[in-house]
């Protein structure tokens, strides 16, 4: 019961901070069109601007800081990048943001260096908020959860109650309409994208102290992060929601089983002989095998319904 | 004749080493420099740097060479450290240093035997300084190749000698990482523990992706659920600092039995909550004696503006003996001076060496530490201006860790 609970709460910290990760990225391809796969190096940026102006600042203010400043990147990507090559076609667009993601590491490593840098939980969030049973459960991961949830909820009311989410959507499925009534699509392509990056690094913010932060986060987030928007299905953020809680929880629930297929077989009554050639292949218990079930979540999605949980385009 | 002798005017104009003219001794750091052990390589690589220059001072070296030192970035992964060894070649390369990966060095292990048995007029040896799977001297072994650390099973010996006087421990969970160096150290936990405390149980054994694992969170709450008393780990770098990490914020209270803790950020990771509960088996660190506490200095007044502190006893040690070898062979040709590494004895600052002719593993002194506070104790030096240090428990003779080899030179 307690191993259940803490791993419940783990996979949902887990998961929302996928969630912020992703939502940003199929905003913006759900606007675009644009895969863009130097979204989580965005990520990694927040993470060390964050660290930067934590130096100066301290962590409060930094937490709004730095995923202005991504944001201020982002727009300065797409006003002067992405606007330039979207006229070649997506696989331009494509070749420009993969580039990107190895110009914003390169950066990184001459900037801060290739070790990680010592950016760390906030001192007045660095404490035990409850205790499970006799399981300290650390203030910082529900402030996590916390803030997730708080941009979630604030991104929905942005898009559906305010002028600028009724332009938004309207851009996205009309855009020369939208034009024609004189709004500048452009700019909101533009803010969209910005937007979409301040996110990723509002979970870089939040991210990088609570693991760690180094160039290498962004490649290690990166695939996760386009498994998460193909299984939700492309361009929807409902579908980004559920698909992160659910990679959330196989990739935590699923450390904890021990169970390898000889189990399994034992179970049925058929032992296999540890001299077997199988033994080593076949003894991989569930819980090794963690950090490769989300891609075949994926895969598997991709066959049975490619056009994920809740996207709309059948490609 | 002439186009080879233009081709080494070309080459000396690029600073590469070339045939008859070779005033340099290539010692190439074929080592991870990016990716999630980037930061290891760097200390490592600066350990050497330090040996290397002052090698380079001392001058003794035969016809008054210098040791020159050329990284190349390996990734961390085996592929790459052969790409990677094939341009170190290209470099002029005498000798190769590398040990972050076990799996990295029995690639390039293999690839440097068989590059001697093609060009035998250019050998090149492998000092192995950190990569500890005991199959690199037993059947992966080779001629070229030399290991300057205690392998998994002498540090696995060395630490549960000590667990099997800890009577107050009777449960202990085994987490390591998912390749060959991993699962030795989880073989030789269970099996040295069945016999030297046949009553401890083992309540969870997990091998977890290399570098990969960035929220040891779920690791940690199945650890709490198993009741474990104790985790013993050969985790290293990013995989054992996130790990103890995670450990420290759920506030998991057990002591912890490792090979690695005292390596950059492991200890400022754990801070005061480890006090008394973290330990170590080690070849060296700073605390064993004046000597070594004399070398952590001089680490830090050559680094003064470097987080970590001095780590790696192995390439100190690699580096003066093959200072030594070549001395004493008169010569820098690798397979010379491998012959006289063969069998060299000398005296570390931790106690004295000896190279085993059977299989190139190092017989050398290990030490059980603890982490302690420094403060009140005035003759301690801390790691990383934590005001904690290591403290030695138990010092294991050399002669006694040596292990039955199954290694054949040919």
């Amino acid at each position: 019961m307690e191993f259940f609970l803490i791993t419940l709460l783990n996979s949902l910290s887990y998961g929302l901070l996928l969630f912020m990760l992703s939502s940003g990225l199929t905003l913006i391809f759900s606007m675009m069109g644009v895969l863009n796969f130097a979204h989580a190096s965005f990520y990694m940026l927040g993470a060390y601007f964050a660290y930067q102006t934590g130096m100066v600042f301290g962590f409060w203010p930094a937490l709004f800081l730095a995923p202005i400043l991504v944001g201020v990147v982002g727009a300065i990507t797409e006003r002067y990048g992405l606007r330039k090559v979207h006229k070649f076609g997506h696989v331009a667009e494509l070749l420009f943001t993969f580039g990107l993601a190895y110009v914003i590491e390169e950066v990184v490593h001459l900037i801060w260096g290739r070790a990680p840098v010592d950016y760390r939980i906030p001192e007045s969030l660095n404490f035990t908020l409850f205790t499970l049973f006799n399981t300290q459960y650390p203030a910082y991961r529900a402030f996590m959860m916390l803030v997730s949830v708080g941009m979630l909820v604030s991104l929905y009311l942005v898009l559906t109650k305010t002028r600028i989410g009724l332009i938004v959507q309207a851009s996205l499925t009309h855009p020369e309409m939208v034009q024609a009534l004189g709004h500048n699509v452009p700019r909101v392509f533009m803010l969209v994208f910005a937007g979409g990056c301040a996110l990723a690094g509002l979970a870089g913010v939040l991210g990088g102290n609570l693991f760690i932060t180094e160039p290498g986060m962004a490649f290690s987030v990166g695939s996760i992060v386009f498994v998460v928007v193909v299984v939700g299905g492309m361009g929807s953020l409902v579908g980004a929601f559920i698909a992160s809680l659910l990679i959330g929880s196989i990739q935590t629930f699923s450390v904890g089983f021990d169970l390898s297929f000889i189990d399994l077989m034992a179970g049925l009554g058929v032992i296999i002989d540890s001299n077997s050639s199988w033994y080593a292949g076949l003894s991989i218990t569930i819980s090794q095998t963690a950090p490769v079930l989300p891609y075949l979540l994926m895969v598997l999605m991709l066959i049975v319904r490619p056009r994920g949980l809740m996207g709309t385009r059948e490609t | 004749m002439r186009l080879v002798s233009l081709l080494c005017v070309g080459l000396l104009s690029l600073q590469v080493s070339c045939g008859q003219t070779n005033k340099e001794v290539v010692i190439g750091f074929v080592e991870g420099l990016s990716g999630p052990f980037a930061n290891i390589g760097e200390v490592a690589l600066r350990h050497l740097h330090l040996e290397v220059d002052a090698v380079n001072r001392r001058g003794n070296l035969p016809d008054g060479i210098r040791m020159k030192v050329i990284p190349f970035d390996n990734k961390t992964n085996p592929q790459e450290a052969l790409l990677v060894f094939r341009s170190a070649l290209d470099a002029g390369v005498d000798y190769v240093f590398q040990g972050n990966s076990s799996s990295v060095a029995i690639a390039l292990t293999g690839a440097i035997a068989k590059h001697n048995r093609r060009n035998p007029e250019h050998p090149v040896l492998f000092m192995n300084y950190a990569a500890l799977d005991p199959a690199l001297t037993n059947e992966h072994c080779e001629k070229s190749h030399f290991r300057f650390d205690a392998d998994v099973n002498m540090k696995m010996a060395a630490l549960t000698e000590y667990i099997a006087v800890r009577k107050d421990i009777d449960s202990v969970y085994l987490i390591n990482q998912d390749y060959s160096y991993g699962h030795a150290v989880s073989a030789a936990a269970r099996s040295m523990l069945e016999v030297k405390r046949p009553n401890l149980r083992i309540v969870g054994d997990d091998l977890h992706p290399i570098g990969r694992v960035k929220d040891f969170s779920p690791y940690i709450a199945k650890i709490k659920a198993s009741g474990a008393q104790a985790i013993v780990t050969g985790n290293w770098g990013s995989d054992l600092t996130l790990l103890i990490k995670s450990a420290r914020q759920m506030g998991v209270d057990v002591d912890f039995f490792t090979f690695n803790v005292g390596m950059t950020g492991g200890v400022t990771t754990i801070g005061e909550s480890g006090v008394e509960r973290v330990h170590q088996v080690t070849n060296w660190h700073a605390n064993i004696n004046e000597a070594t506490q004399e070398n952590a200095k001089l680490y830090r007044v050559k680094y003064p503006d470097v987080f970590e502190d001095a780590y790696y006893g192995s390439i100190r040690r690699a580096v003066r003996m093959l200072e030594k070898a070549m001395i004493e062979s008169g010569t820098h040709n690798p397979e010379v001076v491998g012959r006289a590494l063969r069998d060299m004895e000398f005296a570390d600052d931790a106690g004295l060496v000896s190279m085993r002719a059977d299989n190139h593993q190092l017989l050398l002194p290990l030490f059980v530490s603890k982490l302690v506070k420094i403060a009140g104790k005035n003759d301690l030096v801390d790691i990383e201006h934590t005001g904690l240090g290591f403290e030695t428990l138990a010092e294991i003779p050399a002669e006694k860790t040596r292990m039955t080899t199954t290694c054949q030179f040919d």
